[in-house]
């Protein structure tokens, strides 16, 4: 039986909110966080254009870089992913790690 | 008396007169001046004091040491460090190892060590460096170089059998070589020198040999007994064979080698150097290219041009060996050398004294070594003649100043500008003649004096009232014997030596009887229009006559040239003699300058002699004279220069008028044209200064719509805080106040993260690179080290 989308948004949106743990769902959060966060920069980019290159580039790979690092971090503290051999608390510390290089290069580069 | 007395008589005074002819001698016009050697010292100096004292500098230290002696008199081995220099031979000499293998031993390394070799161990006798200290003596010889020097001794190449047997004699003073040695090595030298001397004598020897050849028989005249003979060399050769057997043995090789010297094997050293001083002859024939032309006398290289060096050694080695014929013929009478048939001839040392001046300014070090050397060895008081340098202060003289301070200065010296002592010389003005006429002489054979401040001999040429121009002075030195007949001990002998000095007399001139005529051209009659004369230096203004000039006129100008001053010139400034007033003075430079006042076109007319007057026609109507058809004011200048006029002559003597009237279409395009021409282009005038500008910065959005975004960036963070609020925090696993150290832990833990932020935020705003990563690991190892415990605790 064909269903409205916004139906179907609905079932998504609850069988999310069931089946995911609380840790994730805080995760999930930063993750749209830090998406919201890249789009608006690269749509100023669009519209003013992209004098100076060198801060957006900064900007917008902080916010890309941290993306994936998040990613990573859900990927390997969830409990449905039973592939990892790695502790929860070591993806974090690499998580952290990883953060702080990539906004050193960030920070040099935001000039 | 019958005609064949009268022509013997004729013919003996013919001789008569040529030999005195023959009997004067040309000298040289030029010295080696105090400045000049200053400089050449200075040169030396800069050798020594630039503390080079590697092997391959030895030479030049030698050279420099050597040459500073000639010139100032001292040794300059005071300004080196003795003990780095001793050392330095010392470990050349001790430590060398040639490698022997046959492929690298080229004859430029060859040459080269023993170049090195031979320089070194004279600068070790010269400062003595086997007395001093005990670390700078030679204590063994390397075992190479031992080879070295016999190989070269018994070698073909004569450069190489003196360089070693030079090094050999040297190092024997130092006492280094055993009897045994020492023995071997003399007769090994002797017997190369004798077949040097015996190829010496085959036809076209080349000159690279010869050369070497007189240096080697320096060597032998002076470190071998005068009474040795060559019988040394009978003694026992390596072989067992004698000398003697070798020569008259069957074996052809033997024999060839040997059979040279069996003319040498029963001469004294004595002898030999007689021997050798005649030898010298031939290679002074060979040496010297004589065409008559007192230039071509130098000696050549094997291309034919000029060789310093080759001059230098050959006159070096041959003074010193007419030296040391000298001395060992010590009985004889100074007035016996007047016999000597002479080798070199007057022009040969004057050439070669020239072509040495040629090189006097060098800055090599062997260069002005060879040429301080070269003209020492000329200079030598028995070897050759004397060569008499007569140089003047000052070659040009003023006719305007008079008195004994103008006169000319003549000084009498050597070749070093060292005076001849005045006893012993007479120096005679012969002549003064003008270029133009040698044949008239303004004075005859006068007798100058020597001023005795100066040592110079002073010509008063202005007494004798020369008018203005280049004149040839005859100086004539002769030698004056002392009173009582007998020879000067001072000064040996010479013939008289005559020198021509080209002398400059100038004078003020001045011009007279300047007349402009305009006249109607020829075609139309020749009548003269106005006629105007101006007297030098006014101006036709101060006469107040106006000069106009129609087209189709001709401007015909003037004038005489004559010596003298200006009437208008203060009884102070006017000449102690005025002479040939009235004569014509040829200039070399005569000509009229026409200059527009308006436009700046300039033309230049050619004034030409014509009997007694210069005369000069411009032609309006011509293409050259009609000044592009451009009526007004005209500047007309006349220029007179030439080498003897003190002062040249540039003279506004008249401003005309010219008056074209109505020009013609064709000679109106022609004036604009030229008044365009006059014009520079724009390209070749000086252009403003650039001044850099970097790219501006591109546009920015208006801060207006910047602040906005930076709004719009905070809302996802709103949303966040937002979000999370709503998702809810699960703080069961903090720790409680129950468990303080894990709260500790957790609580620094969590705060050097934010000390990270910050000091990320510190290294945008104020912190280099290198602190902030310093920083950051003091903070990392903080953080790693609580981090840890507080995660540990979480599994609790």
């Amino acid at each position: 039986m064909s269903e409205s989308p916004l139906a179907i948004f609905k079932k998504l949106f609850v069988a999310y909110k069931n089946t995911t743990t609380q840790s994730l769902k805080i995760i999930d959060c930063f993750l749209l966080f830090q998406f919201l966060t890249g789009i608006f920069q690269f749509a100023y980019v669009f519209l003013v254009g992209k004098f100076p290159f060198n801060s957006f580039l900064a900007g917008f790979i902080s916010t890309v870089g941290s993306f994936v690092l998040t990613i990573n971090l859900r990927t390997l503290v969830d409990p449905e992913n039973k592939e990892t051999k790695v502790s929860t608390k070591r993806a974090f510390v690499d998580f952290l790690i990883c953060n702080v290089i990539l906004h050193l290069a960030v920070f040099n580069y935001i000039g | 008396m019958n005609t064949k007395n009268i022509l013997f008589i004729c013919i003996f005074l013919f001789f008569i007169l040529s030999t005195n002819i023959n009997c004067s001698t040309q000298g040289l016009n030029k010295i080696i001046t105090r400045g000049e050697q200053k400089k050449l010292m200075e040169t030396f100096e800069k050798a020594i004091a630039s503390k080079n004292y590697k092997k391959e500098n030895f030479q030049s230290l030698l050279q420099a040491s050597v040459g500073y002696q000639f010139l100032s008199g001292s040794s300059i081995w005071s300004k080196v460090q003795k003990e780095d220099l001793c050392q330095e031979i010392k470990t050349f000499f001790e430590d060398v190892s040639l490698n022997t293998d046959e492929q690298y031993e080229s004859q430029t390394t060859i040459w080269n060590t023993l170049n090195s070799l031979q320089s070194g161990s004279i600068i070790y006798n010269e400062l003595q460096c086997h007395s001093k200290k005990k670390d700078n003596k030679i204590s063994k010889l390397s075992p190479a170089i031992k080879e070295l020097l016999l190989k070269s001794i018994n070698g073909k190449s004569s450069r190489n059998i003196y360089l070693s047997g030079q090094t050999f004699f040297e190092l024997e003073k130092t006492k280094i070589f055993n009897e045994k040695e020492t023995s071997k090595f003399r007769k090994v030298i002797l017997r190369s020198f004798g077949k040097m001397l015996a190829l010496l004598e085959e036809d076209d020897p080349e000159v690279e040999f010869s050369q070497y050849v007189l240096e080697l028989a320096v060597l032998v005249v002076e470190n071998y007994d005068s009474e040795t003979s060559y019988q040394e060399l009978a003694d026992d050769d390596d072989d067992g064979d004698t000398i003697i057997d070798k020569a008259e043995s069957e074996d052809d090789d033997d024999e060839e080698e040997y059979e040279s010297l069996e003319g040498y094997l029963e001469m004294s050293i004595e002898e030999l150097l007689e021997n050798v001083i005649e030898l010298i002859a031939d290679v002074a024939n060979l040496l010297v290219e004589n065409d008559g032309q007192i230039q071509q006398s130098f000696f050549n290289d094997e291309s034919g041009k000029p060789d310093l060096e080759i001059t230098s050694r050959v006159l070096r080695s041959f003074a010193k060996l007419k030296k040391l014929s000298i001395n060992l013929n010590d009985d004889d009478d100074d007035d016996d050398d007047d016999d000597d048939e002479e080798i070199f001839s007057e022009e040969d040392l004057i050439g070669l004294a020239e072509f040495l001046f040629s090189r006097k300014s060098t800055q090599e070090i062997s260069a002005a070594y060879n040429v301080i050397t070269g003209l020492k060895s000329l200079d030598e008081d028995r070897v050759f003649k004397k060569l008499i340098c007569i140089t003047a202060d000052n070659e040009e003289l003023s006719i305007k100043q008079k008195g004994k301070q103008n006169a000319m200065k003549l000084l009498v010296s050597d070749l070093f500008g060292n005076a001849l002592p005045d006893d012993s010389i007479e120096v005679f003005l012969f002549r003064l003649s003008p270029v133009s006429k040698p044949e008239k002489s303004l004075t005859s054979h006068f007798l100058l004096s020597q001023d005795p401040k100066s040592k110079k001999y002073v010509a008063d040429l202005l007494a004798y009232k020369p008018s203005i121009g280049f004149y040839n002075l005859e100086v004539r030195v002769s030698h004056k014997s002392s009173k009582d007949g007998k020879s000067n001990k001072k000064l040996r002998p010479f013939n008289t030596a005559d020198v021509t000095i080209l002398t400059k007399i100038v004078g003020p001139v001045k011009v007279s009887d300047l007349e402009i005529v305009v006249k109607q051209p020829k075609s139309q009659g020749g009548s003269v229009l106005s006629r105007n004369k101006i007297k030098y230096p006014e101006t036709s203004d101060s006469a107040k006559k106006d000069i106009v000039v129609k087209r189709d006129n001709v401007l015909s100008i003037s004038f005489r040239v004559t010596a003298g001053q200006p009437s208008k010139a203060s009884k102070k400034q006017k000449t102690g003699f005025q002479q040939n007033i009235n004569n014509l003075i040829e200039t070399h430079q005569a000509m009229v300058k026409i200059t527009d006042l308006e436009t700046g076109i300039e033309r230049y007319f050619l004034a030409m002699q014509k009997t007694k007057k210069y005369q000069c026609t411009i032609d309006i109507n011509s293409n050259d004279g009609n000044m592009d058809f451009s009526s007004g004011k005209y500047n007309l200048e006349l220029i007179i220069g030439n080498f003897f006029f003190e002062k040249s002559i540039l003279w506004n003597f008249a401003n005309i008028n010219i008056d074209f009237g109505d020009l013609s279409e064709g000679e109106q395009t022609i004036l604009d044209l030229s008044i365009e021409n006059q014009k520079i282009h724009p390209d070749f005038l000086i252009k403003d200064e650039i001044k850099h500008i970097f790219n501006p910065d591109p546009k920015r959005p208006p801060k207006v719509v910047s602040n906005a975004f930076t709004g719009i960036m905070l809302i996802p963070f709103v949303l966040l805080i937002v979000l999370l609020y709503i998702v809810g925090f699960n703080l069961k696993s903090f720790p409680s106040l129950k468990n303080p150290i894990a709260l500790i832990t957790n609580l620094i833990f969590i705060a050097t993260l934010g000390l990270l932020v910050l000091l990320f935020l510190a290294y945008f705003f104020k912190l280099t690179m290198f602190k902030t990563l310093f920083y950051l690991l003091i903070v990392g190892a903080i953080s790693s080290v609580s981090g840890y415990f507080t995660l540990r605790n979480l599994d609790k």
